[in-house]
């Protein structure tokens, strides 16, 4: 490629070439560590988070070992080098459980769901699907992955110290008292650290993403022509840039509690442990504050995590149904209509906080006008099925698994927004089982079906199909197997964030359900190996894949697998929407974005948008 | 109708009732979706010689259909449930005459205070906190010469609504009665005031639970739960030989007395899990947040008002 050899300010001053490309990197480091282009950062972040996914899946399998059969002997594990600190006499240790609890769900939510849908998808998918030769700031997006790294670091590392043991929810005052938690005190410092690391990472990739959407579309690419993974990125984007500050200060003002004596989150008059903690000055903090803050962020962030998931799904549901997505536009609405409500229903956390009671009559009015936009987003997609000529393909199959099991975890919300219910239902594994079918059911299937679906592109080989195909089916079986329990456990008043049930009289039989949950677990955990190995080994040894293996429309399918640095040859000229499938009279049973309808189709190798 | 642990208090019944609600109406949307899905996977697979409707591209009149029914429904799940959290949740909505009690969540247990015959609480401060005075009583207060304290076991008399005004002295946790239905924070610095009346007495459900829940199993079984740290042998029919073994007061099993028993030569026992109403803390409040409980034990009102002057401060 003559490109590589053309320095960036020739190229962009002289307005020929490849304008607003970076050169191609010539060393190892440039091309593979610190790279700047959007696809080797993508990659970057997609094994950066299938790596933290065996961290925090591991914890998760630990604390089911422990759920299914309370206070056993482990010998083997208790021995292992890893692990022989969380164990005491071959059992494991309640300090280290709720280690593994904060843990499991800090890095999933961090490490493993945003970085896989966002990262890694995000960042591969948004310049080849508008058209762009890269991000507008490709510097930032390396600063992006680099912030992320360490951060990543940081909390691996903070196992060694007695990692944080609050919670991902890190609820004041019990992640800012030293001496409330003495068993995690480094370790709540440095989650502290680590989060305000990747909140930077994440507002960096922000700013990036709706740059770009915004400003590089290429010609013809209009708003309503964009992919709606791109509305899912693009809308999660503005999410981040707005709700990620405010974590950050509450983190930052954590931060200052735990070390600097401030005591924004810590109340006067406390006693911990029979010992006073106002001393000369004393703490006039507010609980709530923290709770406030955090989950003024945390709702978005659910919608940060389940958009993308949305959007790749709708994408994929198009493309194999072979037909048109149904309502285009009622998707772009609805995804804009949940980011919105998204904003103003973060007290629905907070129904048992203490907070004033009539607060949680408004917020209960919002989290119910929220499910009008998710059940016209399962509609549509029950619309874009009907009539259409489904092929079964890996993507497909999680694509529909996704639609089987969001089901649940939106209706599942139902019950928990009501304020009544809540009351007994708040803080129970009814809570656990909602949240593992929306994030695990909804966000993960939505970054299996992502991987499956583009993995042809990033490596330019196919997966083996029949491995994936019966990957999907053992995670949609063993998911429900571990997931739905949980609400029959909530029923019975299981309470989350326990090291043992068997202290009480209301528990006395969760044993066989949680040893169902523990069970299904294992297998569904044992059962992503085969996803982790189908990978590497397609990597190397997959059939090519050809630049169009799934006979699709968007952009990304008109260069080659993978993609050269510079994404296109020529940029190409968008002509139609992304969902030509089966088009009446149509010559092909697809037509591509750039297909200007005389049947040619410009892109890689056809005309140019810019001819000088 | 009713579903996890039995509901004893008055406004119980209507939360499980409007979960009911909510389940037919989430159940009859999640079966109609799954219905759909499965049926058009089927009609239009690949191959399957449906005609492949590329022409349609949306329908606004659908979309508004599910647009305006989704809305409606979920209003009305909203209003609903409204006046139900009013009678719960507003502060002018407690009974009067409630029995006022207080409760100060600590790492790993509950303080709980009654007024005594004066029918005050008397005045506190954070500062004489002490292992010996929980709540910080001031000795200079005379309405406080007479109030009751209590670790982890709260006694309320059934029948007759209790105000429980709940705190915290270090962390958040969160006062849940599962029977009752209610479940409060205890936040650091800040006082929550909820209510309740509870319908049943412990010693009337406790007659109903052995009824149901005795069951015979065999020793090596009652060993093996035992192991587990299931308290499901509180055993009164450890009959015959057993009492001989154990002693007719040792209704608790542990390993060791399981051990004797079977050296004995018992093979079978009638057993029954472990039963009391509890407290249950349900927010994560530290390394031993898992055993944070304690007792709701519920009286006749004369058996309650006994149980206060047995506490009474000497």
């Amino acid at each position: 490629m003559h490109e590589a050899t053309h320095a960036h300010a020739t190229t962009t001053a002289h307005g020929h070439g490849h304008s607003g490309i970076h050169p191609a990197p010539t060393n190892f480091f440039r091309k593979y560590v610190f790279s700047m282009d959007h696809k080797v950062i993508g990659i970057q972040f997609l094994f950066g988070s299938l790596f933290m996914a065996l961290a925090g899946g591991g914890m998760a399998m630990l604390m089911r070992l422990q759920l299914g059969w309370p206070n056993a002997r482990h010998s083997l594990l208790a021995n292992s080098f890893l692990l022989k600190g969380g164990f005491q006499d071959g059992i494991m240790k309640s300090d280290f459980y709720n280690m593994a609890v904060t843990m499991h769900g800090t890095i999933m939510v961090f490490f493993v769901i945003m970085p896989l849908l966002i990262g890694a998808f995000g960042n591969f998918l948004i310049p080849l699907q508008i058209g762009a030769r890269d991000m507008a700031f490709p510097f930032l997006n390396m600063l992006s992955f680099w912030t992320w790294l360490p951060a990543a670091v940081i909390i691996l590392w903070s196992f060694k110290y007695g990692a944080a043991a609050a919670g991902w929810t890190g609820y004041a005052p019990l992640s800012v008292l030293e001496k409330a938690m003495p068993e995690a005190a480094t370790g709540q410092t440095l989650w502290l650290i680590g989060l305000l690391l990747v909140g930077t990472s994440s507002i960096f990739g922000a700013l990036n993403y709706i740059t770009t959407i915004i400003n590089l579309r290429a010609p013809g690419m209009s708003l309503m022509r964009m992919p709606l993974s791109i509305w899912g990125l693009f809308v999660t984007a503005i999410l981040l840039l707005l709700a990620t500050p405010v974590l950050a200060a509450a983190l930052a003002m954590a931060l200052f509690d735990r070390t600097a004596g401030t005591s924004f989150f810590i109340p006067g008059g406390l006693v911990v442990n029979w010992q006073q903690i106002d001393g000369a000055a004393p703490k006039n903090g507010q609980v709530l504050l923290w709770q406030h803050l955090f989950w003024f962020f945390g709702h978005p962030e659910v919608y940060i995590m389940i958009l993308p998931a949305m959007g790749f799904n709708s994408e994929i549901m198009s493309v194999f149904a072979r037909k048109p997505i149904f309502g285009y536009k009622a998707m772009v609405y609805s995804v804009t209509a949940i980011a919105a409500l998204g904003f103003i229903v973060w007290g629905h956390h907070m129904f048992q906080s203490g907070m004033n009671p009539t607060l949680g009559t408004a917020f209960q009015t919002a989290t119910m006008f929220i499910a009008v936009p998710s059940a016209v987003k399962t509609f549509n997609w029950l619309g874009t099925i009907w009539g259409g000529s489904i092929r079964f393909a890996s993507p497909m199959i999680n694509a529909l698994g996704f639609i089987s099991t969001f089901v649940i975890g939106g209706l599942t919300g139902i019950f928990l927004g009501n304020l009544p219910v809540d009351i007994y239902f708040h803080d129970t594994y009814f809570v656990v089982g909602h949240i593992h079918y929306v994030l695990f059911g909804g966000a993960l299937f939505g970054g299996f079906a992502a991987i499956y679906y583009w993995f042809p592109k990033m490596f330019g080989r196919m997966m083996c199909e029949p491995v994936a195909v019966f990957h999907s089916l053992w995670t949609l079986v063993f998911f429900n197997g571990f997931a739905f329990p949980m609400f029959l456990l909530g029923n019975m008043g299981m309470h989350r964030r326990i090291y043992t049930w068997t202290e009480y009289a209301h528990l006395a039989g969760a044993g066989p359900l949680n040893k169902m949950v523990s069970v299904s677990a294992f297998c569904l955990g044992a059962g992503q190996f085969l996803l982790l190995g189908n990978m590497l080994y397609s990597i190397f040894r997959g059939k090519p894949a050809g630049n169009n293996p799934w006979e699709a429309n968007t952009l990304e399918w008109q260069t080659t697998s993978p993609p050269p640095h510079h994404n296109f040859d020529a940029i190409p000229v968008v002509h139609r929407g992304p969902y030509d499938y089966n088009h009446p009279g149509a010559s092909s049973e697809f037509l591509p974005q750039t297909d200007d309808g005389t049947g040619s189709t410009n892109g890689s190798n056809g005309s140019t948008a810019e001819q000088h | 109708m009713g579903f996890g642990p039995e509901n004893i208090s008055t406004y119980g019944g209507a939360i499980d009732s409007m979960y009911f609600v909510i389940l037919a109406l989430t159940g009859i949307t999640f079966i109609g979706v799954e219905l759909a899905l499965v049926v058009f996977m089927i009609q239009y697979r690949q191959g399957s010689g449906a005609r492949v409707r590329g022409d349609v591209e949306g329908n606004n009149k659908l979309e508004l259909l599910w647009t305006a029914i989704p809305a409606g429904l979920m209003a009305l799940v909203a209003f609903g449930g409204q006046s139900l959290w009013a009678t719960i949740r507003d502060p002018n909505a407690i009974p009067d005459d409630a029995v006022p009690i207080e409760v100060s969540a600590r790492q790993f247990a509950w303080d709980i205070r009654y007024t005594g015959p004066d029918g005050k609480f008397g005045k506190t401060k954070t500062k004489l906190i002490t292992e010996e005075n929980p709540f910080g009583l001031d000795p200079e207060d005379a309405a406080g010469k007479d109030d009751i304290i209590s670790d982890s076991i709260m006694c309320v008399p059934v029948g007759r609504a209790v105000k429980v005004s709940i705190t915290s002295k270090d962390v958040i946790h969160s006062f849940f009665l599962p029977n009752v239905r209610i479940k409060q924070d205890a936040v650091p610095g800040m006082t929550v005031d909820i209510w309740f009346q509870v319908t049943k007495t412990t010693n009337q459900a406790l007659e109903e639970w052995k009824k149901a829940k005795t069951a015979a199993k065999s020793i090596e079984q009652v060993t093996r739960e035992v192991a587990m740290g299931l308290l499901v042998t509180s055993a009164e029919a450890i009959s015959g030989k057993g009492e001989e073994i154990v002693g007719a007061d040792s209704l608790i099993i542990d390993v060791e007395t399981c051990q004797k028993i079977k050296a004995a030569g018992v093979k079978q026992l009638k057993v029954y899990p472990d039963f009391d109403f509890q407290i249950v803390c349900a927010e994560l409040c530290g390394n031993a947040h898992f055993k944070m409980k304690g007792t709701l034990k519920v009286e006749t009102l004369a058996d309650f008002e006994q149980w206060l002057k047995d506490n009474a401060p000497s």
